[in-house]
């Protein structure tokens, strides 16, 4: 842990915020994706954060101190809801019946995740300029 | 002889901004984890670092009984840290947004009053060498 470690958890803060867009803007972009390389429908994807604990260097009696937690994507989960089906007999994708299987993706619920994710990468900006300051100031004593 | 310039307040105010420092490393993980399910919200317990400064004895507090006796927990940021417990989330995340907000503006205020006192004591400092001059 160094001066510079408040730095690299705001950083991963940022880091973890803009994975999750990502996958918030595939879920929009694929709300009417019929086709995927996993199987026939598109499933919607969010990720997983998970807290890991940043400690000290092993020097004197405080090694191994916690001083902080990054957050790190601890992996992306798909969503176990039951895909829509929409009766389309007219759609390739159309089973016997004429239903079409169309991901479950509400792009409401998505756009808050949006907000969300934006407003925490904003945080996490303000933390890393506020850390800066403060180490610029420290550079400053007996000028 | 006054000991005007060396009376240790340089020192405290060195300490005091460590410990903002550190306070300002638990502040931006509780921001790096606003939505990290479980996690807790970290703060310092400055009325136990006080406590340690002042050496008020406590009784989970390991006591030094000879000057070369190394003093052990002090400055020790995990045994000072207290997980907010009140206003969490379904979650189970207690970070409050604003309350984190609030505890960065504060902390840097502190962190360059703290600053700007160093800078006068060296600036005091200085000018006596100099002859005032």
């Amino acid at each position: 842990m160094g001066v510079f470690d408040a730095l690299d958890i705001s950083l991963s803060g940022m880091d973890a915020q803009a994975k999750r867009l990502e996958l918030i803007s595939s879920n929009l972009a694929n709300a009417r994706t019929t086709r995927s390389d996993e199987g026939n429908v598109y499933r919607r994807k969010d990720i997983v954060f998970s807290a890991v604990p940043q400690q000290t260097a092993g020097r004197g009696g405080f090694a191994g101190e916690v001083r902080g937690h990054k957050v790190v994507c601890a992996g992306v989960v798909e969503d176990g809801r039951a895909p829509k089906r929409v009766h389309d007999p007219s759609h390739p994708d159309a089973d016997e019946a004429g239903f079409v299987e169309y991901p479950n993706i509400e792009p409401l619920e998505e756009m808050v995740h949006m907000m969300e994710a934006i407003r925490t990468y904003e945080a996490n900006i303000t933390g890393f300029n506020t850390t800066k300051e403060m180490i610029k100031k420290a550079l400053e004593i007996g000028r | 002889m006054s000991d005007l310039l060396f009376d240790g307040a340089m020192e405290y105010a060195a300490r005091a901004m460590d410990w903002s420092y550190r306070r300002q490393e638990l502040l931006t993980s509780n921001l790096a984890n606003l939505n990290t399910p479980g996690y807790k919200a970290q703060d310092l317990d400055f009325t136990r670092i006080m406590a340690d400064a002042c050496g008020t004895p406590g009784p989970d507090r390991l006591h030094t009984t000879h000057p070369a006796h190394i003093p052990a927990g002090t400055g020790e940021t995990s045994a000072h840290t207290v997980p907010r417990a009140d206003g969490g989330r379904l979650d189970g995340n207690t970070v409050n947004l604003a309350r984190e907000m609030a505890g960065l503006a504060e902390n840097s205020y502190l962190y360059q009053t703290l600053q700007r006192s160093v800078g006068q004591k060296l600036r005091l400092l200085k000018q006596a060498i100099s002859g005032g001059g």
